[in-house]
């Protein structure tokens, strides 16, 4: 942690309810960012953004350091986004307690993309298509890309924040572009056929 | 469809996140990187990777609504971890 979070710490520490404002403006947003893409619903990111914060109040008295305070976060609004998915009537919620790479995942679309997807716009559509298939990745996989490649935590923060090992963030990740890249291969080949 | 029947497509496919993030030891990042050059569908694979992690780079982050800060605020207030005559500062995200 750096000489500006640790002064935070303890400021919350000592129950300073000024240091607490300054943790909401500093990250509520991005944990709502990481609980929508969790839960896919406002009210239930919203919610879950609520506990997080209540549950950091609470407990910031034990927070020794040993991650940075963002990372604890994550890890609090991760359980939390978790633990609710599991809950969820519809459905097992698997949350791959193997760590075991699916090797049976191969690409099925080998074509070069019609266009430089860096050129375009992201506009509503191609937006929507990305969205969705991030909501198509199983809670696991999904926790490991977002808290990884959209909110650009490293290897070991995001395995600080799921309580995973390293390795095991490695290959969620790895699945999780795997079938990402499909979906928007798919729709590539689709856009440059039409 | 490709099958990636040779043992070094095999490997790129396994290694592939690893590869891309530049997190393999040298000598395997240097090993698939000869694969690459004498393989195009592997070539295909890193490339559209590289692209789908670009796009949603570029994907912009879900924007917290002002009146979901202010129900926070009101939250943390009524379970004592704000004073309740605490003021509110304009969300400064």
């Amino acid at each position: 942690m750096n000489t500006n979070e640790v002064q935070l710490v303890r400021s919350l520490q000592e129950g300073d309810k000024d240091a607490c404002r300054q943790l909401i403006d500093r990250y509520s947003s991005k944990i709502y960012g990481v609980a929508l893409r969790l839960m896919k619903e406002p009210m239930e990111a919203e919610e879950v953004l609520q506990e997080t914060f209540i549950d950091a109040c609470n407990a910031v008295e034990d927070f020794e350091g040993r991650s940075s305070l963002g990372t604890w976060l994550y890890r609090i609004a991760t359980n939390n986004s978790l633990m609710r998915l599991r809950s969820q009537p519809e459905g097992v919620v698997s949350l791959d307690p193997s760590t075991e790479p699916d090797l049976t995942l191969v690409p099925q679309q080998l074509n070069a993309w019609p266009e430089e997807p860096e050129r375009l716009a992201l506009d509503q559509e191609l937006r929507r298509v990305m969205e969705a298939a991030v909501e198509k990745l199983s809670p696991s996989l999904r926790a490991a890309f977002v808290l990884r490649d959209l909110q650009e935590l490293s290897t070991a923060e995001a395995a600080e924040a799921l309580g995973i090992s390293e390795s095991a963030v490695k290959v969620r990740l790895h699945r999780a572009r795997l079938e990402l890249r499909e979906t928007l291969a798919a729709y590539f080949i689709q856009e440059g056929d039409a | 469809m490709h099958n990636p029947s040779s043992p070094e497509c095999q490997r790129l496919l396994n290694s592939l996140s690893e590869f891309i993030d530049n997190e393999l030891p040298f000598e395997g990042q240097q090993r698939l990187k000869a694969h690459l050059a004498g393989c195009q569908d592997c070539r295909v694979l890193v490339q559209t990777m590289e692209k789908t992690l670009q796009l949603y780079q570029r994907l912009e982050q879900p924007i917290l609504p002002p009146e979901a800060v202010d129900r926070l605020w009101q939250t943390l207030k009524s379970e004592g971890c704000l004073d309740p005559d605490q003021p509110e500062t304009p969300n400064s995200m």
